[in-house]
């Protein structure tokens, strides 16, 4: 049986009344997400195989791994953007397709900036399906996106148009939807690219913030340091997962050697965690990373 | 003749009195509907459904004969329907870019209704003259006909307004929060070429051209947000044709031509002017 | 005796059948109906434009290309009607006879002397619809016999049978068209059509085109809104009963002038012919019919 990405009326979500979208329940003991045995196939070629891991409601996974190591793959699987062609993939006990409460954010939004469009009308876009077909935006809405806004703080940009925002403001924009959205679960792609680092730790910031909301939240980064300092759990990635759980665990020599091809190895200094490339270690290619 | 005479006298025509309805509903309603049109870079939709419809009036003057021209606009907006609809399904899930799609579908119902008409020869042209209208011919029935369609594209356009911007925006995130966005993207491409057929049928192809694309453009000059682009791109339509008609009362240039003019006259202002995108602010804060 | 008999019949047969047969090439319908009257049978006449097109609009096919490249002669009416064939004339193996040349020639305002441009004289284009004055198609059909006799020199005296007898024909229906016309008083002689085709007939027979809807001689342009409005004026104050249409344009303009001033549509033959089963299937019958229209159309009352 071929599976198709999502339709309406996937399994696991029920019809609510005059027509609305339906929404899946959450099962109360079910973790946040639950990945098994998981594969992707794209044109061809296996973007992923066999990948395994829980995470429990309210924490925060960092996935990391090499270029086309698949990360963008793992969480628009997770999305329900991407079938998966074996194993399955479990948002608060469902298959992700009945859920309007996972707020994916893409690395290139392919986003028109010049669309006249405010902040403000952008964080409203999250609650479309939660407003539903032929109503309107009402005083409930309002007030959710003014605290979303409140909770990134771009209240004082919300009346400006998104060519204006800084790259650091567009992702907080993206975040202050995901709460408009009222997400669960928020999936973030390379969220730091491109920053400053004033910009970078305002960003991680409010993704940490997201834990005081119960929003669990699974971010693909390229800074390992970053991912070790910051998160909860890691997801060592390529292809197939190499590792998942802390980061002292996970950041082996072995896992790193098997997953970037040379020799890093990931050290706790005074000023925080750091990466140090060994590269008179031999067993592994000497290119960079 | 004074001021006031001068308003009121062409309305003493009754062509005049149609004419400026006409004009100003399809410039409201193309502003509108271009609006979608601009933002999504699918400016030569207008043309392209233009040419696409002739295989349709070509089976309707096979059937119907030249002479029935309600009988040909019911061909050319089924005509239409379809093409809309096959200009969609070709760019679906982005293996066509939407530009590309519309330029395939164009070409091949344009050369498919040559094809046709050539078994019934020497009319090409003059078979899609017989649809294009006039906005000084336009007759009361051309008029309900502008007001039922174009109430109804206006009305789906309200009813679905918020899921047709994010489906135009972000369809990444339209795809995430489970919307149909499919649908979506069909029913905007269907709303288009009913809007086209009835201006081209109403005011002919020149002038609904121009008004799809000119008053939007104008209007994303002059606005940061997309209601307020729509109300002065609508304002914008109403203004060019109601002057242009004046102008071709008193100046007797071509109306059609006229109207379109002044609308592009509108855009050049705002884009020398406009505060936000406007060349002379540009200049002067650089 | 029988000698006699004999050669009286291959006289007869050398009258009646032309020896060769001769390939023409005819733009309208109108061209193509004088054209065969006169080329009688054997002869192969196609037409370009079929029935009901507008020549002011019409766009050549390759069919027509190869039909202008095989043909032993074309006839044009002339005079810029059938500019649009102007770029694929180029093909032509034999003579390319455009029939209104050497005819007195209007334009918009009164006589036109096209090829001498002073800047009084220019009145711009000339009216290319002269078949509607009868002598010029006269004028036509000497032209015609002259250059089939040229091509088909054994069939000359068969075509210049068939161009007297014709002649005496378009001499009746002239003389008809005059009796017709004085049934209509003088002040009512007004003619609003949809573009300005009868000027040859007005000049001959003492008409006024007092206005058209599309501005001009050519159904291809439009009009403003104080030409229409000028239009309505002067229908309303001359009392002009009748707007007259042809069949080859779009005719949804002129309903919308006929029913805001309260005046009739009546449909004219002006380009084409009718079909073979119409009441215009000759030119004869074109003008015929055409001349009854309007002279009903104009007696009545507005």
């Amino acid at each position: 049986m071929t599976r198709r990405e999502c339709r309406p009326r996937q399994s696991g979500s029920r019809r609510l009344p005059f027509g609305r979208r339906a929404l899946a329940v959450h099962l109360a003991d079910a973790p946040a997400v639950a990945v098994s045995g998981l594969s992707v196939t794209l044109g061809g070629r296996a973007a992923l195989t066999g990948v395994t891991f829980e995470l429990a409601a309210g924490k925060q996974l960092a996935i990391v791994g090499p270029n086309g190591a698949g990360k963008t793959t793992l969480l628009r699987a997770l999305a329900g953007l991407v079938p998966p062609s074996g194993g399955q993939v479990r948002v608060h006990g469902h298959g992700p397709c009945g859920h309007i409460c996972i707020a994916y954010v893409p690395q290139k939004s392919g986003i028109d900036w010049r669309f006249p469009v405010t902040v403000y009308d952008v964080v409203m876009m999250g609650r479309i399906q939660r407003i539903g077909p032929f109503r309107r935006a009402g005083a409930n809405d309002r007030r959710i996106v003014r605290e979303a806004l409140a909770a990134v703080e771009l209240s004082d940009l919300a009346r400006r148009q998104i060519e204006e925002l800084s790259g650091g403001q567009q992702q907080r924009m993206f975040l202050a939807r995901a709460l408009a959205q009222e997400a669960d679960l928020a999936l973030l792609d390379e969220p730091l690219a491109g920053l400053d680092l004033h910009s970078r730790n305002e960003v991680l910031e409010r993704i940490a913030g997201l834990r005081d909301r119960d929003v669990s939240a699974i971010v693909a980064l390229h800074d390992l340091g970053t991912a070790a300092s910051s998160f909860d759990e890691v997801l060592l990635l390529n292809r197939r997962m190499i590792g998942h759980g802390s980061a002292g665990a996970v950041f082996s020599e072995t896992n790193l050697r098997e997953a970037y091809g040379s020799c890093l190895h990931v050290a706790e200094g005074e000023s925080g965690t750091f990466v140090v490339h060994d590269t008179a270690c031999t067993g592994g290619d000497d290119g960079p990373l | 003749m004074g001021l006031f005479e001068a308003i009121v006298e062409p309305f003493r025509y009754p062509f005049m009195v149609r004419g400026l309805i006409a004009a100003t509903s399809v410039g409201g309603l193309c502003a509108v509907v271009g609006s979608f049109v601009v933002l999504r870079g699918m400016a030569f939709m207008g043309d392209a459904i233009a040419h696409s419809i002739l295989p349709g009036l070509a089976g309707g003057v096979l059937t119907a004969g030249r002479g029935d021209r309600r009988a040909l606009f019911w061909w050319a907006l089924g005509t239409a329907v379809l093409v809309a609809l096959g200009m969609g399904w070709i760019s679906e899930r982005g293996r066509v870019r939407e530009d590309t799609a519309i330029g395939i579908v164009f070409a091949g119902m344009f050369a498919l209704g040559i094809a046709l008409i050539s078994t019934v020869r020497g009319f090409a042209v003059d078979l899609v003259h017989f649809l294009f209208g006039n906005v000084l011919g336009v007759s009361n029935a051309d008029l309900i006909l502008i007001g039922a369609f174009g109430g109804c594209v206006l009305l789906l356009l309200l009813v679905f307004y918020k899921e047709l911007v994010a489906v135009s925006f972000d369809p990444t995130l339209a795809r995430t929060l489970r919307l149909p966005t499919s649908a979506y993207r069909y029913l905007l491409f269907v709303l288009v070429a009913v809007t086209v057929v009835v201006s081209l049928q109403t005011v002919g192809v020149g002038l609904m051209l121009a008004m799809l694309i000119v008053p939007a453009s104008t209007a994303f000059l002059l606005a940061r947000r997309l209601p307020r682009m729509m109300a002065i791109g609508a304002l914008l339509g109403v203004l060019s044709g109601a002057i242009g008609l004046y102008l071709s009362f008193y100046g007797s240039v071509a109306s059609g031509a006229a109207i379109v003019l002044v609308a592009i006259a509108f855009f050049f202002l705002a884009l020398l002017l406009s505060p936000c995108r406007g060349l002379f602010n540009r200049l002067r804060r650089s | 005796m029988k000698k006699v008999g004999w050669l009286a019949l291959a006289l007869i047969a050398a009258c009646s059948w032309p020896a060769t047969s001769v390939r023409i090439v005819c733009s309208t319908t109108i061209v193509g109906d004088v054209v065969a009257r006169i080329a009688g049978e054997g002869n192969g006449v196609t037409v370009l434009l079929p029935v009901d097109a507008d020549p002011h609009a019409f766009e050549p096919t390759p069919q027509d290309l190869v039909a202008i490249a095989r043909a032993d002669v074309v006839f044009l009416s002339g005079a810029g009607l059938e500019r649009n064939l102007d770029p694929i004339l180029g093909t032509a193996t034999g003579p390319v006879v455009s029939l209104s040349d050497g005819l007195e020639l209007l334009g918009l305002d009164g006589p036109n002397h096209e090829g001498e441009k002073s800047d009084e004289h220019d009145h711009g284009e000339a009216d290319p619809h002269v078949w509607f004055d009868p002598t010029n198609v006269g004028a036509w059909v000497d032209r015609i016999a002259a250059v089939l006799s040229d091509l088909d020199p054994a069939g000359e005296p068969a075509y210049r049978a068939r161009a007297a007898a014709y002649r005496s024909e378009l001499a009746e229906l002239d003389a008809w068209i005059e009796e017709e016309v004085k049934r209509l008083p003088e002040e009512r002689r007004l003619l609003v059509t949809d573009h300005a085709v009868f000027g040859y007939f007005a000049a001959r027979y003492g008409f006024d085109q007092i206005g058209t809807v599309f501005p001009g001689l050519s159904s291809l342009a439009e009009p403003s809104a104080r030409d229409l409005a000028a239009l309505e004026n002067a229908i309303a104050s001359l009392g002009v009963p009748v707007v007259f249409v042809g069949t080859t344009v779009n005719r949804s303009l002129a309903e919308q002038v006929a029913a805001d001033t309260g005046t009739e549509i009546v449909v004219v033959y002006t380009g084409s012919l009718s079909g073979p089963d119409g009441p215009a299937a000759s030119y004869l019958d074109l003008m015929r019919y055409n001349v009854t229209a309007i002279v009903n159309g104009l007696s009545e009352a507005p």
